[in-house]
């Protein structure tokens, strides 16, 4: 356990370096900044319809997947890139520790950004509207998405020197294009998994149904389902980056070569 | 290969056969030696595969046939066999946020020494960086990061250590510290494996050498016996004189020189013994009243001396 804490504590202070956590959670505060700024003036309709617009067009959607996604793969990525994995890996841990630390801290790390940004939001709409319950549903939502994109973005940062130009690619095709098209694919995607979860516990929901039908179209909205789905993603995620670093080969060839 | 004496016994960290190649590149080709107690040169010139096959003998990289065993047992397969290793990393990548107190304690704490913070602090001492402990890595001169890696590896107390190129950057004072200190390391009965293309370095430090060419086990032994191996190889010297032709002529007229190149204010002189020829330039100068500003081995360096080591084999 003490390997476990000591390289999840060093990859974790990489991760939320100052520079970092101060453009992360501007990025993730900007919708509640906007909303702020949008809503002067409004009455507690139009401040919920323009949360509910920004919500669901940016922060689910786009912002709060790049956040993790760029926090996950720099969570194994970044030690490959500069060359100091090697100081994770001849060391007497087992792999297994490896993968399960670079997990929890890139989880840890996503859910500062995410849940930073969520609790912006949360307090803009209470500020707005003037009833601080309204926007809950935004914080498991956070949760589940941070999870979901750490679960896929720690082992693909691992092997791809690209994993956030991948992890783009993949928000515009498949989360935002082919998901919208295809209903069959819908409960593979990571942004409808989170707003069932918005939807569920955001007590009371400020979306309507029809809007909600729309997007999660036979994903059937439920926070538990949510967390379960992330909670076995998270373990696939660990055993995964767990072969590659027992597996492959995490360095390149050679200095001098 | 050149064979000479003092085979190491009780073999630490061993290649069986070892090959390693990256797609059509053959980087390390069926080397098999076994390393033991003591200071153990790895030599070879730039691209002759010594980092590949460190890597691979700590099990960074896999074996693309043979193998690589630490204490007779597969590190890839064993990682707890790490407890026994240090390892000093050609590149000085770092944790560049982190202070080198911090980094020093971190590492032996995951290597799994008791009270890992006594013993960083005693291994940043013995590299002399307790005063600079507590200063980011970052902001460290590349000497200043080699001893950071060089305590962090040995801060756990390992019976192996391999360090690749761990003198580079560092200054002539730390320099020698260092040989000091892995000269002493070597004599506690550790095996050190110390990779370097400067061949004065590893001659200083190491009680055997082993040399590489193109990936393959060239030479194995003494430094002395190596270079005894070579001593039939005509030597290039280039002197550097205020009269070349005058000097030249005087030294061609004696037993050491083979023959001469004439530049402008210096001639190449080839001869099959440096030594014996250096104290004749000196002697020739006196007599001949010339100033004598430089005495330069032009294939002193370890590429051309495994240049003679490739054409003998």
């Amino acid at each position: 356990m003490k390997a476990f804490f000591l390289i999840t504590g060093s990859i974790l202070r990489r991760l939320l370096s100052r520079k970092r956590l101060l453009g992360m959670l501007i990025l993730t505060c900007a919708p509640a900044l906007l909303m702020l700024a949008l809503t002067a003036g409004s009455d507690r309709a139009e401040a919920l319809a323009t949360h509910d617009t920004l919500l669901l067009t940016m922060l689910l959607p786009l912002i709060f997947p790049l956040v993790a996604i760029i926090t996950a793969s720099g969570a194994l990525g970044e030690e490959r890139r500069a060359a100091t994995l090697p100081d994770l890996l001849l060391k007497p841990v087992p792999r297994g520790v490896i993968a399960a630390a670079a997990t929890a801290a890139a989880l840890a790390a996503s859910l500062v950004f995410l849940l930073g940004g969520a609790a912006a939001d949360w307090l803009v709409l209470g500020f707005r509207t003037g009833d601080f319950a309204v926007g809950l549903g935004i914080l498991p939502a956070a949760a589940v998405q941070a999870a979901g994109f750490t679960a896929l973005f720690v082992p693909l940062g691992l092997i791809m020197s690209r994993a956030v130009l991948i992890g783009l690619a993949y928000l515009i095709l498949w989360e935002i294009t082919l998901a919208a098209i295809l209903d069959g694919i819908r409960s593979t995607s990571l942004y409808r998994i989170a707003v069932s979860a918005w939807a569920d516990w955001g007590t009371p929901s400020t979306a309507d149904a029809e809007t909600l039908d729309a997007i999660l179209g036979r994903v059937e909205s439920g926070g538990w389902g949510a967390v379960a789905k992330v909670a076995v993603m998270l373990a696939v995620s660990v055993a995964a980056t767990w072969l590659i670093t027992a597996k492959r080969e995490m360095i390149s060839g050679s200095g001098e070569e | 290969m050149t064979e000479t004496s003092l085979a190491p016994t009780a073999a630490a960290i061993a290649a069986e056969d070892l090959s390693k190649w990256f797609d059509q590149k053959v980087a390390v080709s069926e080397f098999t030696y076994s390393f033991g107690p003591g200071v153990t040169g790895l030599l070879g010139p730039n691209g002759a595969g010594k980092t590949t096959l460190l890597r691979t003998l700590t099990g960074l990289l896999k074996p693309s046939a043979g193998r690589a065993l630490v204490l007779g047992q597969s590190p890839r397969r064993r990682p707890g066999l790490y407890r026994q290793v240090g390892f000093v990393p050609e590149h000085d990548a770092i944790y560049e946020n982190m202070t080198a107190a911090r980094f020093v304690r971190w590492s032996t704490a995951l290597s799994g020494a008791p009270r890992p913070a006594e013993a960083a602090e005693r291994a940043l001492e013995t590299v002399q960086l307790t005063g600079d402990a507590h200063r980011r890595l970052g902001g460290f001169s590349k000497g200043m990061r080699r001893r950071a890696r060089v305590a962090a590896a040995l801060a756990h107390d390992p019976r192996i250590l391999i360090l690749d190129e761990p003198l580079n950057g560092t200054d002539p004072i730390q320099r020698a510290r260092l040989i000091e200190l892995l000269i002493g390391l070597g004599r506690e009965g550790r095996t050190v494996i110390v990779s370097s293309h400067v061949l004065a370095e590893v001659e200083r430090m190491a009680d055997r050498v082993v040399a590489m060419v193109n990936g393959r086990l060239a030479a194995a032994g003494t430094v002395a016996a190596i270079r005894d191996a070579m001593s039939d190889t005509p030597r290039r010297v280039l002197i550097e004189t205020d009269r070349p032709r005058e000097l030249a002529r005087r030294l061609l007229a004696g037993e050491w020189a083979r023959s001469v190149e004439m530049g402008d204010g210096s001639f190449t002189i080839s001869t099959d013994d440096a030594r014996a020829l250096g104290g004749a330039v000196m002697a020739a100068a006196r007599e001949a009243g010339c100033v004598v500003t430089a005495v330069t081995p032009e294939d002193d360096s370890l590429e051309s001396v495994f240049s003679y080591l490739v054409r003998r084999r």
